[in-house]
């Protein structure tokens, strides 16, 4: 299964609104910064990557979960493409 | 197995030099991290590591009684770093590390802020932090960084700085807050050894304990149970770091079966943590059957937290009476009462509208209209006394509601440069907390103040609104935060509510909140669960027109038909507490 980067942040985008915000209409920019911005806790980090596990098949490793690959949803759209075939990669 | 007797004592830097004596070879400590072989370190090891330390500070001029702030990742150099303060005469305070989520410069920014507001004589911390607290302190402070493999130790005979006194202070643990609400409680080598010899009395320690723990050192629960305790009567001790736990929540119960674990320490959050998190695949080959004792401690336990957590791991022999709640502080060094498995019920079911309108804690049957259960959080530790107080400070019968207040043995000796916070002549403190008593067990209801425990962290909602209040766009004086209990999490979260004459648009309501967001996580490193902006007169005030968290926290639940959890009940007293 091939999937786009914006498919992949659009993914990532309504989980994290309605998953961990429980506010479907937050304006959730790919640039946002979640965890050093204050809108997710590492509680909900876990939880992330574990969707991420679960939807693209790409597991984090515990060392990766960090603010480098994990802070925007740009960023995790980076990581979860290096192993994930695209046609379109950013 | 000699017992421990802390009248053996007189410095808390004794017991590790004499297991290091006694024991040398044997493993004290197990580190446990992600991505790295696990790494044992024996008592000779750690002690000699301390020394290193220990000269490196008195080299340099730590004078005896001098405060030293550590900001250290968990590991091998943060356990040597306490040690070595201690064997230096020195007073440590271990800071919060928040692990790869923070950007290094605001820790470096929060430290540097922590050591000015706690008077530090000297930091010890990572490498690059030291660095640039170097390049920002004009000197003002000694700041030291790892490794100290190639300092020169003190002799081995050397029996550590001679400790002026039993009563002087053995470390400061501060609580959160910003500059001038954070509170350092004093804790002197007697109140600690003291902690440690009734927390053995109660645990009944034995060949063959092994403690487990994924709490930070920086909470009195992961220091003093999890480290200085089973250093200090002799048992092995299997420390994971807290970020690796976090991500890997079940490698707590793996680490039980892997080396036959028979002491733990958890939170009611870690609990559910835990419980989220496990699956089939995490549950073949488990075994946790060496478990004695599980303590639940730091934050509000929950009967429905308990009862998810035994039935998502009976299949790995969690057994119900291995799961001993306790309620603590760090004005007692941790402890102040533990349950009793094997003479106590785990929970009382009571009333919810005797509690509400009479503060007194009727028995109920489960299923009762109305009926909450308050988990046990047991008897008084040895060397503890408690009792339960009405607000005039008469002492009241069982099953009355009213504040918490203890003394004992192992209490604080008063609050950093705060005089006259001395625990009284009486010796009683105030918790702050209510509860009422069953017999000798103890059950916890509630705060008089609107404190809010997050993951067992202490968050002052003043402290979160003085920083809201400052964000654009913000009107200070109807700025309030509260917390409410998220049963999915079992931990609490923070609400804050903004009042404005006029409600910003839409568009700007979202600039605002998320400028808000950024400034509470780089002030206090936690998250609001929620962002309200309403219009002024929403906003509930007391009598006398000041700001009332407890009503406006009633408000918001109303609105979206929630009910208040069993520790956030409104009690008759609250409005004298509050106006």
């Amino acid at each position: 299964m091939t999937m786009t980067a914006s498919e992949i942040r659009e993914k990532l985008k309504q989980y994290i609104c309605r998953a961990i915000l429980k506010n479907p209409d937050y304006p959730l920019t790919p640039q946002d910064r979640l965890v050093s911005g204050g809108l997710i806790d590492s509680y909900s980090l876990v939880t992330l990557a574990v969707f991420i596990e679960g939807e693209f098949g790409v597991r984090i490793p515990d060392t990766e979960l960090n603010l480098d690959n994990m802070d925007t949803i740009d960023l995790m759209t980076d990581r979860i493409l290096k192993e994930l075939p695209s046609d379109d990669p950013v | 197995m000699t017992l421990f007797d802390a009248s053996h004592y007189h410095s808390l830097a004794e017991p590790l030099q004499r297991r290091a004596q006694e024991q040398p070879d044997t493993p004290a400590l197990v580190l446990l991290h992600s991505g790295r072989p696990a790494q044992t370190l024996t008592a000779a090891g750690l002690d000699m590591t301390a020394r290193r330390v220990a000269a490196r500070l008195l080299r340099a001029g730590v004078q005896v009684g001098e405060l030293v702030a550590v900001g250290l990742p968990h590991g091998e150099e943060l356990v040597a770093a306490f040690w070595g303060i201690v064997y230096a005469g020195a007073v440590p305070s271990i800071f919060a590390y928040p692990g790869p989520l923070m950007h290094r410069e605001i820790y470096t920014r929060r430290l540097t802020e922590f050591a000015a507001d706690s008077h530090a004589r000297a930091v010890i911390t990572a490498p690059e932090t030291a660095a640039e607290m170097r390049a920002v302190d004009s000197g003002t402070r000694l700041v030291f960084a790892p490794p100290f493999e190639g300092e020169k130790g003190l002799p081995a005979d050397w029996s550590g700085t001679p400790c002026p006194d039993r009563e002087a202070p053995a470390c400061i643990q501060f609580t959160s807050g910003t500059t001038g609400r954070r509170k350092g409680v004093i804790l002197s080598h007697r109140a600690v050894l003291e902690f440690v010899d009734a927390l053995q009395q109660v645990v009944r320690a034995g060949n063959g304990d092994v403690m487990i723990s994924w709490m930070p050192f920086s909470h009195d629960f992961g220091l003093f149970a999890g480290l200085v305790y089973p250093i200090s009567v002799g048992h092995p001790t299997v420390l994971i770091s807290p970020h690796h736990w976090l991500r890997r929540p079940m490698i707590l119960l793996e680490a039980i079966r892997d080396y036959a674990g028979t002491i733990c320490l958890s939170t009611n959050s870690a609990l559910q943590h835990m419980v989220r998190y496990v699956n089939e695949e995490g549950l073949a080959g488990l075994d946790i059957r060496s478990l004695r004792i599980m303590f639940i401690g730091a934050e509000p336990t929950l009967l429905s937290t308990l009862e998810a957590f035994l039935s998502a791991f009976q299949a790995a022999g969690l057994k119900q009476r291995m799961l001993v709640p306790a309620y603590g502080m760090a004005e007692n060094t941790l402890a102040v009462s533990i349950f009793n498995p094997e003479q106590d019920v785990l929970a009382d079911w009571v009333d919810s509208r005797a509690l509400c309108d009479r503060a007194q804690a009727m028995p109920a049957q489960p299923g009762d209209p109305g009926a909450i259960a308050y988990v046990n959080c047991g008897r008084a530790t040895p060397g503890t006394r408690i009792t339960i107080r009405d607000d005039a400070g008469n002492g009241l019968p069982d099953r009355s509601v009213g504040e918490i207040f203890f003394t004992s043995t192992a209490m604080y000796s008063g609050y950093q440069n705060r005089p006259g916070t001395n625990p009284g002549a009486a010796g009683w403190h105030g918790t702050g907390d209510l509860g009422y008593l069953v017999g000798e067990n103890l059950f916890i209801c509630g705060r008089k103040s609107d404190l809010i425990i997050v993951g067992g962290r202490n968050i002052h909602p003043e402290d979160i609104e003085a920083v809201a209040g400052r964000v654009d766009g913000m009107d200070p004086a109807n700025t309030v935060a509260f917390g409410v209990m998220d049963e999915q999490l079992g931990t609490e979260s923070i609400v804050l509510v903004g009042g404005f004459k006029r409600l910003p648009a839409k568009s700007d309501r979202f600039v605002i909140e998320k400028t808000l967001r950024q400034r509470i996580y780089e002030a206090f490193e936690v998250t609001l669960g929620d962002v309200r902006f309403v219009p002024r007169q929403w906003i509930e005030r007391t009598t006398n027109g000041k700001l009332s968290r407890r009503r406006n926290r009633e408000k918001y639940l109303r609105e979206l038909g929630r009910s208040p959890a069993p520790s956030q009940l409104s009690l008759p007293q609250e409005d004298n507490w509050q106006s």
